[in-house]
């Protein structure tokens, strides 16, 4: 196995200093990207990001990076998103109608709901929550285990064939998604302790093969 | 995949070892006099993280902010070898403090009397920042004089601002704040557990999680707190003089029915 070249695309969108040291941790050999063209120096894409949608879009068009990572993404070369990463790929946010996603995936990104199953919902949903993951998935050998979440918003994918995760937090939704090499988290592995090492250690493994 | 089933509740409460740290060191001292150096951060933090810290918060409590450097430099270590959530406060007063401690790798940044004097910080960082990393800490003092019965205080509990507690929770979540870390100077080193009260209060008045602090003495205070409405606990002096450990408390809560992260 060869150790594959992990480029962190840097969009002033968060902790980049936190998945990178987690992804160096785990293995990997990881580079920042702060321009489109680097893209091509690398075996596989992250795209981190905490924050507001709308911000996030905003920031990939400035810096021209949303069509290099669209055709990233639909050639299928490995690629993670987290957090913000994985709402960015969907077709719009409740969390800013007015700013597009990228719309590689076919749905919406939807904010929690006030009240569930008769209690008020505390958002936004921090803490650590599990995973049940979809047999003979990436996070198959996940399953059950907590992962550090932080986020109002969850992604509703049209495809549901593409969710690798569903967790529970007044409903159940879309935690992570996998297509191909393709793989979207709503959570922070770089923030999950062991299991998120874990994780990343997958990941790196399966774009190593 | 999903089943759209009426969903459980599986989220975990937290407990949220805090360590205070002056000149970029660990002390220990009750009430902030006696302090004792007892070690660098990292080494605290991965201790922490091993005995199994949901999240961790590190409290400046360096009066000169000619430290400053040095304590994001001991965020910046932590960062680089402790993966879980790390908050960080102290001394923050502007949206470019804000940016230096996330930058340097802390996940959340809390903010106090700086917001008491400047509300419009708590918007600006969010706007700036996200809501999820804004922890606007609040320290709280029973007084019949208001009308939820707590009043804010500032500058460790010595000075009254003359602010409900509810009513500045309920604006701070207005105004973008993602939690609430919320300190009972009336219990805040007594050991006779959390003011329930006043977590119950502020929970119930807001839709933001609410770390409840001061007072922690058994691992039973951290159970009766999360059952009043806190979505995490804190506490300093019984883990640093090892009263008690992360895991009893986490037991404690399981005995109780609370659904904790097991490690």
């Amino acid at each position: 196995m060869h150790i594959p070249k992990i480029g962190v695309i840097d969009y002033e969108m968060g902790n980049l200093h936190s998945v990178s040291k987690a992804l160096l941790n785990a293995g990997a050999d990881v580079k920042i990207l702060t321009e489109p063209f680097e893209l091509e120096r690398v075996d596989c894409v992250v795209l981190p990001g905490v924050g507001n949608f709308g911000d996030a879009m905003q920031r990939l068009r400035e810096k021209n990076f949303e069509e290099k990572i669209r055709s990233w993404i639909l050639s299928k070369k490995p690629f993670l998103g987290i957090c913000l990463g994985l709402q960015v790929l969907f077709e719009f946010s409740e969390e800013s109608m007015e700013t597009k996603g990228m719309g590689i995936y076919q749905g919406s990104v939807k904010r929690f709901p006030a009240e569930a199953n008769g209690k008020k919902m505390i958002v936004p949903a921090m803490g650590w929550n599990s995973i049940s993951a979809k047999k003979n998935g990436i996070l198959s050998d996940l399953d059950e285990k907590r992962f550090y979440f932080v986020h109002s918003y969850y992604a509703e994918p049209h495809n549901q064939e593409v969710i690798a995760a569903t967790s529970n937090y007044g409903i159940e939704y879309c935690s992570a998604l996998e297509d191909d090499s393709i793989l979207a988290l709503q959570f922070h592995p770089e923030k999950s302790g062991r299991d998120g090492i874990n994780l990343l250690k997958i990941f790196i493994k399966r774009i190593g093969k | 995949m999903l089943n759209k089933k009426i969903a459980i509740d599986t989220m975990a409460a937290r407990v949220i070892p805090c360590l205070d740290v002056d000149k970029g060191r660990v002390v220990k001292g009750v009430n902030f006099v006696n302090l004792i150096d007892a070690g660098d951060p990292v080494e605290q933090a991965s201790i922490y993280n091993d005995e199994g810290a949901d999240e961790l918060v590190f409290l400046d409590i360096t009066a000169s902010s000619d430290y400053r450097k040095t304590v994001l430099d001991a965020v910046r270590r932590t960062a680089e070898s402790v993966f879980i959530p790390l908050t960080v406060g102290g001394g923050i007063r502007s949206v470019q403090d804000f940016r230096d401690t996330l930058r340097a790798g802390a996940d959340k940044v809390s903010i106090n009397t700086s917001a008491v004097e400047r509300p419009e910080l708590v918007s600006e960082s969010a706007k700036t920042c996200g809501s999820q990393c804004v922890v606007v800490a609040i320290d709280a003092k029973r007084n019949n004089k208001m009308p939820s019965g707590f009043v804010v205080v500032t500058h460790g509990g010595r000075k009254e601002r003359g602010i409900d507690a509810v009513k500045w929770a309920r604006e701070a979540e207005d105004r973008g704040a993602g939690e609430i870390l919320l300190t009972s100077m009336d219990r805040d080193g007594t050991k006779d557990g959390f003011d329930l009260e006043l977590t119950s209060a502020i929970a119930s008045a807001v839709a933001i999680p609410v770390i409840a602090s001061g007072g922690a003495g058994s691992p039973k205070d951290f159970v009766d707190a999360i059952k009043c409405g806190a979505s995490a606990v804190l506490a300093a002096s019984v883990f640093h003089f090892k009263q008690f450990r992360i895991c009893e408390v986490k037991r404690a809560m399981k005995r109780a029915g609370i659904i904790i992260r097991e490690s």
